[in-house]
């Protein structure tokens, strides 16, 4: 376990007694992560923001909501972000297609928010470990991985957008995902705390 | 039916990406209840996937939020509810002192009218209240009698009575704030069973909280 995770529990169990400079300190380390992936899921920084204000949110009102046994804390909210992101862009294009076929809308705009944050060391450190990894994965693969977990896509879509059968969506995701795994948790490795299994 | 873990491991992934529908989606909701939680296997396989679809999203570029987001959410962090904690019942009172004569009258009229135990104490009441050095003192106590009051009403509502009859854990508490400081003050008479500790509070008694 790395120290930033080490750290992430103590702030945790502090912000389950209610403590708000343990929220806030969390805030500070995870807004941008959280920020940076909805509004990549979104498109929109308005929805972005509501994303993260949710998760947040969900963070303080049911914050047992975390297990330790199960995973580390970035894990847990990193998911939580893009599930709700996810969920999200689904509700949007509902509307979307609706108003669109109402009034035949122009698709929204992709706006431009502006980048480059420092971030925690550790927390950059495995951003460069995981976009190599990425890089590695063969273009096909990383294609329907992307359209799926960035994209907020079905399976289904996914086959129907680039005209190939479900089963090959299946089959390429299983094997991007099975190649990440090898890689990254050769790098996890020595981070793994038996004391928390 | 699926039982295969290859092909299961194909469904958990399609699932931690959140990218099942149809009878996939329903298929895998019937694994993760039926099947995962007994299977070693599966659980470790599942935890697996999860953590690298975490890493998937610290992938993507970080943006910093607008500042406006975390004094957004600042206001709406009201006070996480109670956990593992019996309920909790409150009977606050707002003590006025700018409208002295108003409140003290509506107060004692309240206490007349609402409580027998208040009413059969009022001698040894309006002594100690004769006994305080001024009006404004002497409203602020009337209040807090009030608020005892109020504590020993609730205490004997039927709601009350019958929660407390079963078992279930659950206390009355009589807090007080002044509108000249806002400060929530605990008065200290915590009613926990029908016979439970006193519902008379201390002269000034209690602590104060910040709210």
């Amino acid at each position: 376990m790395r120290d930033g995770d080490r750290d992430d529990l103590e702030l945790h169990r502090g912000l389950s007694a209610g403590d708000r400079g343990s929220f806030d300190a969390l805030y500070r380390r995870y807004s941008s992560s959280a920020y940076g992936l909805a509004y990549r899921i979104t498109g929109q920084q308005v929805l972005a923001q509501d994303v993260v204000h949710e998760a947040f949110l969900a963070l303080w009102r049911a914050p047992e909501a975390f297990d330790p046994a199960r995973g580390t804390f970035r894990t847990f909210f990193l998911s939580l972000v893009h599930h709700r992101a996810v969920d999200t862009v689904r509700r949007e294009e509902r509307i979307r297609s609706r108003q669109q076929r109402a009034s035949n809308l122009e698709p929204v705009t992709v706006e431009d928010p502006a980048e480059g944050v420092t971030d925690a060391a550790d927390l950059a450190d495995r951003r460069t470990e995981v976009r190599a990894a990425l890089d590695t994965l063969p273009p096909e693969q990383r294609q329907v991985l992307e359209m799926a977990y960035y994209g907020g896509k079905t399976q289904v879509q996914i086959a129907e957008e680039i005209d190939i059968p479900v089963g090959t969506v299946k089959t390429r995701t299983l094997a991007a995902m099975r190649k990440l795994r090898v890689i990254l948790d050769r790098t996890t490795t020595p981070h793994d705390d038996p004391e928390v299994q | 039916m699926t039982d295969d873990h290859d092909e299961i491991e194909e469904l958990l992934a399609g699932y931690v990406l959140r990218s099942l529908s149809g009878a996939d989606a329903a298929e895998a909701d019937r694994l993760l209840s039926d099947h995962v939680p007994g299977c070693t296997t599966c659980r470790d396989t599942l935890d697996d996937l999860q953590r690298l679809t975490a890493d998937l999203g610290l992938a993507a570029t970080p943006v910093a939020p607008p500042e406006t987001l975390l004094p957004r959410l600042h206001r709406e962090l009201e006070p996480q509810a109670p956990r593992r904690r019996p309920l909790q019942l409150f009977a606050v009172a707002a003590g006025v002192v700018a409208v002295v004569g108003l409140a003290g009258l509506t107060v004692s009229q309240n206490i007349r009218a609402n409580n027998a135990d208040v009413r059969a104490d009022s001698l040894a009441n309006a002594a100690q209240l004769a006994a305080l050095p001024d009006a404004r003192a002497r409203v602020a106590r009337l209040c807090e009698l009030n608020v005892a009051g109020q504590v020993r009403n609730v205490a004997n509502t039927t709601v009350v009575r019958d929660a407390w009859a079963r078992g279930q854990r659950l206390a009355v508490h009589g807090w007080i704030y002044d509108v000249a400081d806002g400060l929530l003050k605990d008065l200290g008479l915590c009613l926990e069973s029908p016979g439970g500790a006193g519902a008379t509070p201390g002269p000034r008694g209690g602590q104060r909280r910040r709210r």
